[in-house]
């Protein structure tokens, strides 16, 4: 066999068994402990800090809000759709002593807030006929109002805030109050 | 490097031969090859005596096989899960970036087909403030004869085309059912964007990777609801562990006929709808 | 996301008509991805008339064979870059190649293209090895230590080493055929076996993208070779041309014969979201399909060819035709790669929508980044060139003393019994 041949064939024998230990080398630890993945993604991504914690961690402070809200129709708008992901509220991240507030919504906010769900809309369902589906809130099928109560904004309030007659932890029975009004102020 | 030929199991004697006549043909060159053909392919590692709980000390994803449920009949389209979702998992606040979102079907009279929109529609951008979406109300005044939401998002198939065409395992479904992605591992193809049936991936313009719905793997690894399960205010969206019988996807799927989007691409969904049309899809 | 790294991020929102899904409007695959399956293309279509010499023994190519596999070979360097500069994370592209998941196609196109690659340039070394030695031995510029590393320190050349180079050369033209063929036909399988767009998802895919593979590769190498023969003011073989135009005549009917058949087949089963696809091919793809891939790029140069063969043109005219033909089949091909890689695109998953792509001119994805990368294989070419000269008129004198235009012909020199085997087999 002629020298450049050889050398050619130990060149392209030496090349494939480099490529072939590069590839066990350079191949990522955990990459086929479960299938053909990285496996320590999986704790990476698990490991992830959640945004929203559930009315129970705001219960931890605000035990009278939290009594409030849970007894009555609203129960199931959780707090945190209108306050915002609580995160690690009232602690700050990054400085322990700056406490980190969550926005607070003005009584204007509510306009925005509340039409998100109550101001009437196509293709919003109706109130009723109620239906017999799976209702998560009572943990059995139950019969479950479709939709709920929808306004038109402008008719119904004359473009005043919802919070003048609405309380959103407590929405029924309608009350009046400015105290309301002025607890919402900044 | 070759694990099925160092190791003869009883009653594969076939291969075994096989193998054997290999080993006498094979020269160097060809013994180089089928040690790459092998490494390329993968080896199979054997799992470690003790099972220790994987991913978290308190959570075995070997227990659970997730489930979950999509009530279009309840769905008032407040899109709260939509920002939800974004604010959960830091999604691009824009309308072209979504791990859910929620579509709405208006059948006008006179209409062969439904006008459907979402918040990518210029109408929707107007109306939601920067960081909160919403629906705007341009059917107000038109003759509408049947209207509903329907929220989408990925379907955590059980044959997912993503995965099928990652080409690097980037992306992965866990044993508990979850489709994933390893976002230090991805090189950002968009392949699986493409491979998508149900148009439920997007690229993320700032990692610069593929992106998608983990039924927030973080959440329920730890006990918790996916966010947007967590805030939807009247329970169309219906999330658990199918292996318990009492959860709430099993009620779900027990006192439902339920349907999947597109079973025509044989991708077999695990999110679960009931109360949706012959035009979604 | 914070807000301020939120802003750093670039991304080209589509606008549409109809439904199509909110993450649809961000547009994944772009200018990039078309002209990467366009150059593998030229790739396939090059290696394509170089084995109508080194393996089927057609002797009229022998002007363009050695030319083409340079060519080949340069079209083939850019393929990966293009890739490259389309991914999010280039850095992280090797991942593909360490743990290559055996289920996607685009992991295994890695694989077929490296084979490729590496068989494309043992190819060249066995065709130009005794140009090779010859240039380590006599070379008086800075290009010598090039040559002398490329002979692997054996500067033999004999009646045994020939033999041998012409076994190796001829075995590796003939994998060569799969490999370039396959290698392109794979790329039609990436768009084809994707099941969530009916504008992609096709058995014919593969097939219609290995045929208009051949198209280009043709048109490619005659428009190059006629352009490099003007710039170096030799004569143009007319035999050559004429067979490239043989070629391509009969190629082309052949690939608008299947994009008809594809294109009818999926406007006759009429599947769900058919109306779209009408309403799609009426609108903005009547331009870009109808008349500028199938009319004035293929249906055109068909007539012109047919009129050339039936009046056996010659002279300057055939030149003339061959150049305006091949010209139109690259726009044509170019077309189908858009209309294929952006069409589906725009053709929404939801089937009730259509996108409005259009290519930006500037940034990663746009006009600029795509001519830059199409204009690249002319400076690899043009490298290549100068160290290995692929036209025979020039050729070095041999040490053996062999007559240049005999010697080029895969390597065998003057043997003329091995290369008269060659042909035959």
């Amino acid at each position: 066999m002629p020298k450049h041949i050889l050398r050619l064939s130990v060149l392209i024998v030496v090349s494939l068994a480099l490529a072939v230990s590069a590839k066990a080398y350079f191949t990522v630890d955990s990459f086929y402990r479960y299938g053909h993945y990285r496996a320590d993604s999986v704790p990476m991504i698990a490991a992830q800090e959640p945004a929203y914690r559930g009315p129970a961690y705001c219960a931890d402070c605000h035990s009278d809000r939290h009594g409030q809200w849970s007894s009555n129709g609203h129960k199931t708008v959780k707090c945190e759709i209108c306050h915002g992901p609580a995160r690690t509220h009232p602690f700050d991240p990054n400085d322990p002593d700056k406490t980190f507030k969550l926005p607070r919504p003005t009584a204007e906010d509510t306009r925005t807030l509340c039409t998100l769900c109550h101001m009437q809309l196509t293709a919003r369902p109706l109130r009723d006929p109620p239906q017999q589906a799976w209702d998560p809130a009572v943990g059995k099928s139950a019969p479950w109002r479709t939709g709920i109560s929808q306004v038109l904004p402008d008719e119904h309030s004359g473009g005043s805030a919802c919070l003048m007659c609405h309380d959103p932890h407590q929405p029924k029975p309608i009350r009046f109050k400015e105290e309301l009004v002025q607890a919402a102020q900044p | 490097m070759q694990p099925d030929e160092s190791a003869p199991l009883p009653g594969r004697q076939d291969e075994q031969k096989s193998a054997d006549r290999r080993r006498f043909l094979a020269g160097a060159g060809a013994a180089c090859a089928s040690a790459a053909l092998a490494s390329v392919l993968g080896p199979t590692l054997a799992l470690g005596e003790t099972r220790v709980s994987f991913p978290t000390p308190d959570y075995d994803w070997e227990k659970h096989n997730w489930g979950y449920g999509i009530d279009a009949t309840k769905c008032i389209g407040c899109l709260r899960c939509v920002d939800a979702c974004k604010n959960e998992n830091g999604v691009a606040k824009d309308a072209h970036h979504f791990r859910t979102w929620v579509e709405r079907y208006v059948y006008i009279e006179g209409e062969k087909h439904p006008r459907i929109d979402s918040q990518a529609d210029p109408g929707n951008i107007a109306v939601s403030a920067p960081d909160a979406s919403r629906f705007d109300d341009r059917y107000k005044d038109a003759k509408v004869e049947k209207a509903f939401f329907v929220p989408k998002m990925c379907n955590h198939c059980q044959e997912p085309s993503c995965v099928q065409v990652c080409p690097t395992g980037a992306t992965y479904k866990t044993k508990d059912g979850a489709v994933l992605v390893d976002k230090s591992y991805c090189i950002g193809c968009q392949y699986c964007v493409q491979a998508c049936p149900y148009g439920a991936r997007y690229f993320n313009d700032v990692e610069r990777r593929a992106d998608k719905c983990t039924w927030c793997y973080h959440r329920i690894s730890k006990g918790m609801n996916p966010a947007c399960v967590e805030v939807c205010p009247v329970g169309a969206r219906v999330f658990g562990d199918m292996n318990d019988k009492s959860s709430p996807i099993s009620r779900f799927l027990k006192d439902n006929r339920v349907f999947v989007l597109k079973p025509e691409m044989g991708n077999k969904p695990t999110c679960f709808y009931i109360g949706i049309d012959k035009e979604v899809s | 996301m914070d807000p301020a790294q939120a802003a750093h991020a670039v991304f080209h929102v589509t606008p549409y008509t109809g439904y199509v899904y909110p993450n649809e409007t961000v547009v994944p695959w772009s200018i990039l991805i078309v002209i990467y399956p366009y150059l593998t293309g030229l790739v396939a279509g090059a290696f394509t008339v170089s084995s109508f010499y080194h393996v089927f023994g057609m002797e009229r190519f022998k002007p363009v064979a050695r030319f083409a596999l340079i060519a080949a070979l340069s079209f083939m360097v850019v393929v990966p870059l293009t890739l490259l500069s389309h991914l999010g994370h280039p850095e992280r592209a090797f991942n593909a190649m360490m743990t290559p998941h055996t289920t996607s196609a685009m992991a295994i196109f890695g694989y077929v293209a490296s084979f490729y690659v590496i068989l494309l340039m043992l190819e060249i070394w066995f065709m130009f090895r005794e140009d090779i030695v010859h240039n380590a031995r006599h070379d008086r510029t800075w290009k010598r230590p090039f040559y002398r590393l490329m002979t692997l320190g054996s500067y033999e050349i004999n009646e045994l080493t020939r033999r041998y180079d012409h076994k190796w050369l001829m075995a590796l033209a003939i994998i060569g055929i799969p490999a370039a063929h396959g290698l392109h036909g794979y790329v039609g399988f990436v768009f084809g076996s994707l099941k969530s767009r009916e504008w992609w998802s096709s058995d014919l895919m593969p097939v219609i993208f290995l045929f208009s593979a051949i198209v280009s590769g043709i048109s490619v190498l005659i428009i190059f070779y006629m352009l490099i023969s003007l710039i170096r003011r030799v004569r143009i073989d007319e035999d050559c041309i004429k067979g490239m135009v043989l070629a391509l005549w009969g190629f082309l009917m052949f690939t608008v014969t299947l994009e008809g058949v594809e294109f009818f087949a999926l406007m006759y089963r009429a599947r769900e979201g058919i109306e779209i696809i009408r309403e799609y091919k009426d609108g903005p793809l009547f331009w870009r399909f109808t008349v500028m891939q199938i009319g004035i790029g293929a249906l055109l140069p068909v007539l012109i060819m047919t009129l050339m063969v039936y009046f056996r043109t010659a002279g300057r005219k055939l030149l003339l035709g061959a150049f305006v033909s091949a010209s139109l089949v690259l726009v044509s091909v170019i077309f189908m790669r858009y209309n294929v890689v952006i069409g589906g695109q725009e053709i929404s998953k939801t089937m009730k929508g259509l996108l409005d792509y259009s290519v930006p001119y500037f940034g990663q994805e746009g006009w600029l980044m795509a001519a830059a990368l199409l204009s690249t294989p002319l400076l690899f070419m043009y490298i290549l060139t100068r160290f290995f000269n692929p036209w025979d008129d020039t050729a070095p004198v041999r040490a053996g003393g062999a007559h240049t235009r005999d010697s080029c012909r895969l390597g065998a020199g003057e043997q003329a019994p091995v290369s008269e085997g060659g042909a035959s087999g």
